[in-house]
This record gives C-alpha cells, sequence and structure tokens, in this order.
C-alpha cells in the first residue's frame, strides 16, 4: 500500500487499507455466453486500471482465499451457497434486462468504471464490517494483466475506455509487442510515448494493436522515444479491433459525432473523412453509414468504433438541423463540381 | 469578387498561414497585398496582408474556385463579411504559439457565426505547443461551448499535404451537408 493510499484511507474514515482479495470465476462448463465472459474480462481491466485509487488494494486470487468472489448470474447455487457460509461476499455478472438477486451486489454489463469503483468501495465496508481490519500486506500485488489474442480482440480497446473512464494518473501502462515494451501510456489516457518505428507500424500495420499486450507498468525510458496525442493510439486501437461493432455499441442505434479526433495526426484516407462528415451532419447507424459513405459495413463498424473509442461518438438523434447556407451552386452541380475538384488537387476520385 | 462566385475563404489571425496555404494550392501565383508589417508587437513577421491573398484553381469544366485570404487585423474585420458571402466553406488557420491564440479564435469564431454561420468550418491549428496534442483542447472546447461541431486539426500551413487534409475535410462536409439537403428535399 502506498503512502498517498493510507492517507486517502485515513481521510475517508480513519480506517488503513487494507489487502483485499477478490476472485473472478467463469461459468461451469463455460456457460456463459461470449458477452459474458466479456463482462468478466472488463472487470479484470477494471481492477488494475483502478489500482491506486480504491480505497483497499485489491488482488486477484483464487476461490478460496478470496474475500469476494464474481460469479456469472445463474451460476451452480450448490457452491455459491457453499461460498456464501464460508462468510466470502458474493458479485452477480448479469445482462441489461435480466432481473432478481439476492442483494444490490450486481454489476450489470455494460458497467462503468465508476460503478465498480462504487461497489469495490461498498464491498470494502462490509468487510470491515464482518470481520477485523486484515493485516497490511508488505508483498506487492500480483501484476495483473490483459492479453490480446485473436479471441479476445476487445480487450485492448475496453482496457483503453476504462483508462479513459478512470484517468489514473498515478498509473502508466505498458504495452508489449512479443517481449518487448513498445509503447507508454500515461493512466490519465491523455498521451503517450514510443519510437517513431512504432508509430509508423501503427499507421501501416491494421493487426498491431490485436497484438499488443497491455499491463500497468512504469513510466516511460527518457530516450528514443517521443510522446504523442493518446487519441492517435486510441482511434487505431479501436479501428483494428474487428469487423463488427463494439461490444459496447448498439447496432440499432443511430450515432453522430460530438468532435472530430485529430486527423492531423491520424491521416485517415478519403473513405473515412467522408464517413465522419456525414455524423457531423446527421444521426446515423452502422448500416446507413454504409450506404451513405459508400463503405462497407466492416468498415463503417470500423468507424464507429474508433470515434467511440476516442470519446467523440454519442448515440441518439442529430441536433436541429441549421439554418440553410447560402451556397453559389457550381455549373453542373455539386456532385460533379465536388469530384472535378478533388481531382484538380490530386486528391483522388471518391468511391 | 461577389457572393455568386465560387470561393474558399482562410480566415486566421496575422501569421497564421493563410497566405502560405493558398500559395500551397492555387493554380496561380498568389496575388498578395502584402506591405511591411507596422504592428511588431503582436506579430514578428515582417510583411502582412492588408486587404487579401487571391488564389484560384481553374476545373476543366469551366468552373473557377476562387481562393481568398482575409486580413489578420481585426481592424480589417469589415472585409470578413465581404469575403465569406457565399463561400463553399471557410477553413480557419490558428497560431498556437501565440498567447493571444485563443483570444484570437473566440473573436473569429464570433463572427464567422454571425456573418457565416451555415458554411462549413474547418480549424487549422499550428505551431503546436504540446506533443500530446492538449493545445488543441481549449479551441476545440470554445467550439462546443458555442455549440458548434467542426473539425480541429493539427496541421502545419507550409506542408501541402497538411493544407489538402483542411480542404478535403471541408469538401466531405459540404458534400455530407449537400447530400443531407438532398434527401430532405426528396
Amino acid at each position: 500500500m502506498s503512502r498517498g493510499q493510507a492517507q486517502k484511507a485515513e481521510a475517508a474514515g480513519g480506517v488503513v487499507a487494507g489487502q483485499r482479495r477478490i476472485a473472478l470465476v467463469g461459468a461451469p462448463s463455460g456457460a456463459a455466453d461470449e458477452r459474458g465472459e466479456h463482462a468478466m474480462r472488463l472487470l479484470d481491466t477494471m481492477l488494475w486500471v483502478l489500482k491506486g485509487t480504491t480505497r483497499d488494494a485489491w488482488s486477484k486470487a483464487e476461490p478460496d482465499d478470496a474475500d469476494i468472489i464474481v460469479i456469472h448470474r445463474g451460476d451452480e447455487p450448490t457452491r455459491t451457497a457453499a461460498w456464501r457460509s464460508r462468510g466470502k461476499l458474493i458479485v452477480e455478472i448479469a445482462r441489461e434486462g435480466e432481473t432478481g438477486g439476492a442483494d444490490d451486489n450486481v454489476l450489470t454489463y455494460p458497467f462503468p468504471a465508476k460503478r465498480v469503483l462504487e461497489l469495490l468501495e461498498k464491498l470494502s465496508g462490509k468487510l470491515d464490517d464482518s470481520s477485523p481490519a486484515p493485516a497490511v500486506s508488505a508483498a506487492p500485488a500480483p501484476v495483473a494483466r490483459a492479453t490480446i489474442s485473436d479471441t479476445d480482440r476487445w480487450a485492448l480497446p475496453e482496457a483503453l475506455r476504462t483508462v479513459r473512464s478512470v484517468r489514473n494518473d498515478n498509473l502508466w501502462l505498458v504495452a508489449r509487442d512479443g517481449a518487448d515494451p513498445v509503447l507508454w501510456l500515461r493512466g490519465d489516457g491523455s498521451a503517450y510515448f514510443a519510437t517513431d518505428a512504432f508509430v509508423r507500424t501503427l499507421h501501416a500495420d491494421g493487426s498491431l494493436t490485436t497484438r499488443l499486450e497491455l499491463r500497468d507498468g512504469y513510466p516511460p525510458p527518457k530516450t528514443r522515444v517521443a510522446e504523442r496525442p493518446a487519441g492517435e493510439f486510441f482511434w487505431f486501437a479501436g479501428f483494428n479491433a474487428g469487423d463488427g461493432l463494439a461490444p459496447w455499441l448498439d447496432s440499432r442505434q443511430s450515432f453522430r459525432i460530438t468532435a472530430w479526433p485529430d486527423f492531423g495526426v491520424i491521416r485517415p484516407d478519403a473513405a473515412v473523412l467522408r464517413a465522419v462528415a456525414l455524423l457531423q451532419v446527421q444521426s446515423l447507424d452502422v448500416g446507413a453509414l454504409a450506404a451513405r459513405a459508400r463503405v462497407t459495413h466492416a468498415v463503417a463498424a470500423r468507424i464507429l468504433n474508433a470515434l467511440s473509442l476516442c470519446e467523440v461518438l454519442v448515440a441518439g438523434e442529430a441536433r436541429a438541423s441549421r439554418g440553410e447556407a447560402r451556397l453559389t451552386e457550381p455549373r453542373g452541380g455539386f456532385s460533379g463540381f465536388l469530384r472535378r475538384l478533388r481531382t484538380h488537387l490530386g486528391l483522388g476520385v471518391e468511391a | 469578387m461577389n457572393a455568386g462566385e465560387l470561393k474558399i475563404v482562410f480566415a486566421g489571425p496575422m501569421g497564421a498561414g493563410k497566405t502560405t496555404a493558398i500559395r500551397a494550392l492555387s493554380d496561380i501565383e498568389p496575388v498578395s497585398t502584402e506591405v511591411g508589417n507596422t504592428d511588431l508587437a503582436s506579430h514578428s513577421k515582417q510583411l502582412t496582408t492588408v486587404a487579401l491573398d487571391y488564389g484560384h484553381l481553374q476545373l476543366d469544366d469551366g468552373n473557377v474556385v476562387k481562393l481568398y485570404g482575409t486580413p489578420g487585423q481585426s481592424r480589417f474585420a469589415f472585409m470578413w463579411d465581404i469575403l465569406c458571402a457565399g463561400a463553399i466553406g471557410i477553413v480557419l488557420l490558428v497560431d498556437a504559439s501565440r498567447d493571444d491564440a485563443l483570444d484570437d479564435f473566440r473573436a473569429f469564431v464570433d463572427t464567422l457565426r454571425r456573418i457565416a454561420r451555415d458554411q462549413p468550418l474547418i480549424v487549422g491549428v499550428g505551431r503546436p505547443t504540446s506533443a500530446d496534442g492538449s493545445h488543441l483542447a481549449p479551441f476545440q472546447a470554445h467550439l462546443a461551448s458555442q455549440g458548434i461541431v467542426a473539425p480541429v486539426f493539427g496541421v502545419d500551413a507550409r506542408e501541402r499535404a497538411d493544407v489538402l487534409l483542411l480542404v478535403e475535410t471541408l469538401l466531405c462536409v459540404l458534400e455530407a451537408r449537400v447530400e443531407e439537403k438532398t434527401r430532405a428535399v426528396n
């Protein structure tokens, strides 16, 4: 426990922060669906991103050693009852629309980091009430990690969303490509550090972000790496995660942008510019965006994912249309004019 | 100049790169009404535009797109109304390194909201003061506070590719608006 944590805990109520253990338990026989497993991975990510911001220090453990056990709703009643009888607190992961549950120790997916933070603090209080304050552990918490694999393409975007949500400026996150550290991300999500070679690869290699392994770490070296806007990394992590909509986006929902990412850094192609411009003017779902921007459904989904990760995408109808600009109509109409102007400037003809 | 012509206006304070941007695009050597800068306290550049910069793009179908650069000093603000009327889009260039960059930006946005409220607006922020892109945040925040959604990109107006990015984005926004209007009519 850091001195800052202890001070924070003391200020909060005179209780010295302790080491708490939490077990994340998969569904029996893999009964949970993909969304359920995804929710558990999201919680795992949030636990290490929240490190240093909670009153107690939380580390992962096996159920037998844990104070808190997180299960999927509908887990086997017998083993759940056994854990309860041994004084362990149970937290359920539920999906939207599911109801019931014995108490309010429920995380309904998709849950924001703020909800997890509140729940952890509440559970700390319950543990204080039910047992003597645990001894302060001198041992460092085990390093938690989020590993990206082909079957877990959303772990990195989810980790980045959590970073942005928590904005923990006590934290540094390190991304590795294989064994080597290649990127350092500030815990408040404001900037990252990388070599020029990495940045070039980030722009050119669509699979790079799916190979990265992100974990809590240490500040960047003082040489060889340069500071970059985090939005650049967030864009590519979202854009390259997969061809479908991100798990936290709803395909039936229409979206619009509240601001543009800094495309001066990202340098997207014309199709992306066209799609984002549409989202400035209209509220569109993924299918409508694909049709209007003349891109594939997969590209439209990637654009929405990237915009969402850059925190400039909102669901809902577009604002009331502004007045109509009095624009001079070009000879031959706007469509032909725009095509010829692009060609003249060497921008290439639109699709 | 008149409101019936096709034109893109480059606006912004003195030294933001308007003349350079027009030079990067124009088919002709831009006509600049530059004179010696007598306001070296505000900006150290030796020459500045007192009326306007002018360049153009001659398309093969006969359409001509005129490129105008507004004078940077606020005492020439009366020119902005004339230049911006009927423009197909406005590129607002900002020099982030200036102490009064945000004040300048606010003044330009306020004026443009009044005289060119419905024209596509693209903002290019040059001379970054931070590596993490945080120098863009105050400009984005001001637009948000005014209920304006517009691109704000970090650019170097000396680079043609950067100027083209701004213009390409402007064309995309224009195209999106034309499409929305067409759908609304149909």
